[in-house]
């Protein structure tokens, strides 16, 4: 026993070694560390046709992303092939403005990698009004009503608004009134992040918040759709919304990739935790990653009409 | 015609009584040392060849011709019981088995029943001396780690309990002790199983093609017995660890009537650790006391009425404790004194109690009835007091926190074992759950008061409760199966498990089909095949790998409809010359209403709408999976490899996963290799090794950045802003997992009893097996400035770990 007891140390040392972690270097393979072409493009419907295009790096590299110039860069217009108005640091303009149905695709060679494409529609313009816009005097906010008549098929919008705000206390003729994107609410059904369309219609509302939100049309296809928006300034209590001016009202019809592409990056930015999943951005270009995808915008002036509102 | 088909279906079972007069012996199989009831242990008539298995209780009943009977028993291990006699009446029979461990490499040859014989696919009985045997990490005896050595069971990562079969989650097992299923098999976050070792009987886990009988899980069931308790006298055994301790004692209350059966095991680091704490107190002003431990208690008491009649009381209860206290007391003058309290505390684990009472209503009939409880709760708290006082005045401040989540469940169930005749074995029940769960109720205390001269200045109390309150559920369901010998070559188990469940004012039935048959080539060998359609009506919420307090069971609800899979598998099984059981199975499972988090969905903070949180999407998983295994003699143990594809595809809109493409599932992993060999050359020593491959998790990983230099209207914030980008869900590959552990028991024989003295090391090669993969980044000064680099780094835990126990039997 007492010779047994010189054992002792060398346990209390073999368990020191199991009880400390051990940390590794993982070594990644050739194919994992290649860059990707990536190709960034938001054609919007009468404007011209503008491809950003650089290189990817390896997530664990820290130098500056590579532009990707004078590359073999070609834009097909309704199948045409339309000419490069310019490129710059991998910035390339194309003589093209699109309209409405037009159907756009880009076909690029880069040395050493495969053909990388993508192509587009331009959604139509959406076709909305405005119902009613009421400054309520009291909450000091703006109640606007929007019917969106929606075509048939999968279509996905975004909408935004724009006021003129004041200084309630203090207003400076040099810095009031002036444009802001306003913050607003809303109620409706279909902002609602659902995992299950046939529940949320057996639900009650949920108020969702945002200065500039998407939707599909999943649960009014085909159909009108009346949304009823609380517009506010956000930023600061004694900022409001100043009736006197216009407000504007911006609805975007946007192709599929868009709508995932920009929802993918809210979602990135918005929501992280060491413990979850990292998101998984949209990308529709084939052979390398980013995005080619169309909008197509209609912007509504209307004047708020003032008086005192009762809020449901 | 369709109604002539159910009356055939619903009677099969009695066709095959036959005119010719018959009769029924019936009776108990129990150790002769112990009176432990032997599970499956074989009864059979040698000269007709009739025979048929004890159930869980030990009970059997075989109905045979009124003619000479050369009635045999047989249990591995155990010395065989022959009688010769001629039946001309319903006979019981009770049999005590003697133990013949000088025997065993003999008689265990000849009697134990291969696989190749048995009609159930997709099933394995491993022996508790092997599970004891296996060395595994810190020398605790662990029954989910030696299952994860099985082919088609793997564990989630490093050390880790998470269960994962034939591609499963670790929430699809059902795991019944005692009958009773058990929600938290963890100790210390997945590293140990709730399991004592010493107070179990016997494990025998099901994968797929799952006997009519069990219910409510997609992917597995554990069946655990516990020991009930020997019958003639006293006996026990101790043991220490590097990390615990176990005391465990059996005997009878009333002598073969009347048993009792004792287990507890105690981790004991955080009272070695108290000495230490104590005399860094003492040394400063703050008093800490701090520990984590984690206990199990096992007890049971059986209570023979007669030959007829049973009564078995159970319980369990096993929890994980942290705790921390710190009190800082300053006494300054008679101007300003403070005493200053913090405590936090965790606490986690289940009860379950149940009792049981198992009658012989006629010879061919059991019943059982069984009442039982089972609890998990998870409680975090934590807290502060702050007092301070002078002679004028008089200040006090508290808050209390508290979280609470759980489950609990009250259970009534019948079971009835019905032989008309020694074709059929007929099994039905039914039983009544009503569920409680606690998703997550947040409570608050606060305190605060301030005295002047003696009169309160203020004196504001906060006593409120935030959270979901309780949600009720109930769940039915009932089954019958019959074990039919068509011929003594084709033998079929076929059943169904019929089970409903309400909650929210919803109600979910399903009507469960399970399938599964043997075709006897010859004496060694047979093919067998099987079909299983599975429900689970509830889901483990869970954000990491590890098993942490925080998980919580919630049930399905209005919008998350329960989940549900359909598994086939087919087999060949051989038995060569009585030397090991060989065996292929391919296995194909479908699972439908499958959840997995959204990108950048956490139930770190909050599980409050785990609903939106989650996606409903599908899966499949198909493998093949080789085992030759030997459970007796001087080597034994087994060989298994699992060559599997796990799949899941989320493609509903709204809740596309990886773009609404397939993607591997979490532990996809394509081979799986285990070997466990044990020698035991005498009774005074034996040795085992296990070497375990498999091929590296799956996990998502962004290993390409790009940057979206454009600005649009709608994310102008994000300009120029560089994203991560994943190709896939679960797109890079770990590297490859694999060890060798070994351990040695020495044996000795002492006058008052047994000892045995193990030595074992986990890891002997010390491989840096992957735990968990992070980016570290490091900044490099030179004369031309900082620069930075940054790369990914594998965290491996457990690199080599010896260890010793001591245990002694009484």
């Amino acid at each position: 026993m007492k010779r047994n007891i010189f054992l002792l140390p060398v346990i209390l040392c073999l368990l020191g070694i199991a009880v400390t972690g051990c940390e590794k270097i993982v070594e990644f393979d050739v194919d994992e560390v290649t860059p990707y072409v990536v190709a960034i493009s938001r054609p919007e419907a009468d404007s011209a046709v503008n491809i950003n295009l650089s290189y990817s790096r390896f997530f664990l590299d820290g130098h500056p992303f590579r532009k990707i110039t004078g590359a073999d860069l070609r834009l097909y217009a309704n199948g045409s092939q339309v000419n490069l108005l310019s490129s710059d640091e991998g910035h390339y303009l194309f003589d093209c403005r699109p309209q409405a149905g037009d159907t756009i695709a880009f076909h690029l060679y880069v040395p050493g990698y495969q053909m990388v494409q993508a192509g587009t529609r331009i959604p139509a313009e959406p076709d909305f009004e405005v119902v009613e816009t009421i400054y309520d005097t009291f909450t000091k906010e703006c109640q606007v009503k929007v019917r969106l008549n929606d075509p048939a098929g999968r279509n996905y919008y975004g909408i935004s608004f724009d006021g003129w705000v004041k200084d309630e206390y203090m207003p400076t003729p040099d810095t009031m009134p002036r444009p802001y994107s306003m913050q607003f609410s809303t109620s409706d059904i279909v902002f609602t992040d659902a995992t299950s369309i046939d529940y949320m219609l057996d639900q009650g509302e949920t108020t969702v918040y945002g200065s500039y939100l998407r939707f599909s049309d999943a649960l009014f296809n085909g159909s009108s759709h009346t949304m009823v928006f609380y517009l506010y300034f956000p930023y600061r209590n004694d900022y409001l919304l100043d009736p006197e001016y216009p407000v504007y009202v911006r609805m975007t019809s946007l192709s599929y990739d868009r709508y995932r592409y920009e929802n993918t990056i809210d979602k990135y930015n918005e929501e992280y935790s060491f413990l979850s999943e990292p998101t998984q951005i949209h990308t529709n270009v084939q052979g390398g990653i980013g995005i080619f995808a169309a909008s197509n915008a209609k912007k509504i002036e209307l004047k708020p009409v003032i008086k005192r509102l009762q809020r449901q | 015609m369709k109604k002539l088909f159910c009356i055939i279906l619903l009677f099969w079972p009695f066709f095959g009584i036959q005119a010719q007069r018959q009769h029924t012996i019936s009776g108990t199989v129990v150790s002769r040392s112990s009176g432990e009831p032997l599970i499956c242990a074989t009864v059979v008539d040698v000269r007709s060849g009739k025979g048929t298995v004890t159930n869980a209780n030990g009970r059997f009943s075989l109905t045979l011709p009124a003619d000479t009977v050369a009635f045999r028993v047989s249990y591995v291990g155990y010395q065989r019981f022959d009688s010769l006699f001629c039946l001309s009446g319903n006979m019981v029979m009770n049999v005590s088995l003697l133990s013949g461990v000088q025997l065993r490499a003999v008689t265990v040859n000849a009697e134990r029943v291969s696989s190749a014989k048995s009609s159930q696919i997709s099933a394995i009985e491993i022996p508790m001396e092997q599970i004891k045997a296996v060395p595994v990490l810190f020398g605790e005896t662990d029954i989910l780690k030696t299952l994860q050595l099985l082919p088609g069971v793997q564990n989630g990562t490093e050390g880790m309990n998470g269960v994962y079969v034939r591609g499963g989650g670790p929430d699809e097992n059902l795991f019944l002790l005692d009958g009773v299923s058990l929600y938290n098999v963890n100790h210390l976050g997945g590293f140990f199983s709730a399991f004592n070792s010493s107070a179990v009987k016997n494990v025998t886990l099901y994968k797929g093609s799952f006997p009519a009988r069990f219910g409510g899980r997609l992917s597995s069931v554990l069946d655990i017995t516990t020991n009930n308790g020997n019958d003639k006298e006293f006996h026990g055994d101790i043991s220490v660890g590097l990390i615990a301790a176990k005391l465990s004692v059996e005997g009878p209350i009333i002598k073969e009537k009347t048993t009792f059966s004792f287990s507890l095991r105690r981790t004991y680091g955080d009272l070695l650790v108290q000495p230490f704490l104590g005399l860094a107190s003492a040394l400063s002003e703050e008093k800490i006391r701090a520990g984590y431990y984690f206990y199990d208690l096992n007890a049971k008491v059986t209570h023979k009425f007669n030959d007829r009649s049973r009564m078995y009381a159970s319980y369990y209860m096993g929890d994980d404790v942290v705790y921390l206290k710190v009190r800082t007391r300053q006494l300054f003058s008679a101007m300003d004194n403070e005493d200053y309290w913090m405590k936090m505390g965790y606490k986690w684990g289940n009860i379950v109690g149940s009792l049981r009472w198992n009658y012989e209503l006629t010879p061919k009939l059991f019943m059982n009835i069984t009442g039982a409880y089972t609890r998990y709760r998870n409680n975090i708290s934590m807290g502060a007091e702050e007092h301070d006082w002078s002679n004028e005045w008089d200040s006090y401040y508290s808050i209390d926190m508290s979280y609470k989540s759980g489950i609990r469940d009250l259970i009534v169930r019948s079971d009835f074992d019905y032989a008309p005749n020694p074709d059929h074995a007929i099994k039905f029940g039914g039983a009544f759950i009503h569920h409680i769960f606690t998703p997550e109720v947040m409570g608050m205390k606060m305190e605060d008061r301030m005295t002047q001269s003696g009169e309160d200045d203020y004196n504001d109390k906060i006593d409120t409760v935030l959270g979901q309150s309780r949600v009720h559920a109930e769940e039915l369901f009932c089954f019958v199966e019959d074990d039919w010998s068509i011929t003594s070559a084709l033998k079929i188990n076929m059943g169904v498990y019929v089970s409903g469940f309400s909650v929210e004012n919803k109600f979910y039935p399903s009507l469960q089909p399970r399938l599964s048959g043997r075709l006897l080539l010859s004496d060694n060998l047979s093919l067998k095949a099987g079909y299983a359609y599975m429900t689970q009506y509830m889901h483990l919420l869970s954000n990491f790998s590890i098993n942490l307090p925080t998980d919580l069971w919630v049930p399905v609800t209005a919008r998350i409809e329960p989940m549900n899979a359909h598994q086939v598998a087919a087999g060949v099984f051989y038995n060569w010359s009585g030397i090991a059981d060989l065996s292929m199975e391919a296995y194909y499972k479908s699972m439908d209403n499958l959840l997995e988090y959204k990108d950048g969905a956490s139930f770190w903070s909050s599980s409050s709408n785990w609903e939106d949180k989650v996606c409903i999407g599908r899966g499949w998983s198909y493998g093949v999976e080789f085992l030759a295994q030997r459970t007796f003699g001087k080597y034994s143990g087994w060989v298994g490899y699992t060559w599997s594809r796990t799949m899941r595809l989320f493609d509903r809109e709204g809740m596309e996963i990886n773009e609404g493409k397939p993607f591997p599932a979490k532990y996809d992993r394509r081979h799986d290799i285990s070997f466990v060999l044990m020698y035991k050359p005498s009774d005074r020593f034996d040795a085992s090794v296990t070497w375990v491959y498999s091929t590296g998790n799956a996990t998502t990983l962004a290993m390409q950045e790009f940057q979206d230099e454009e600005a649009s209207e709608e994310n102008d914030w994000y300009n120029n802003q560089v994203y991560g980008y994943v190709d896939g869900r679960n797109n890079f590959r770990m590297p490859a997992y694999h060890r060798m552990d070994v351990g040695v028991n020495f044996h000795k024989q002492k006058k008052r009893g047994l000892r045995t003295i193990s030595l074992s090391v986990y890891n002997l090669y010390n491989r840096k097996n992957p735990f968990i993969v992070y980016e570290s980044g490091r900044y490099h000064y030179n004369y031309q400035g900082v620069t930075y680099s940054s790369s990914l780094v594998q965290l491996s835990i457990f690199p080599f770990i010896p260890s010793i126990s001591y245990k002694f039997e009484f």
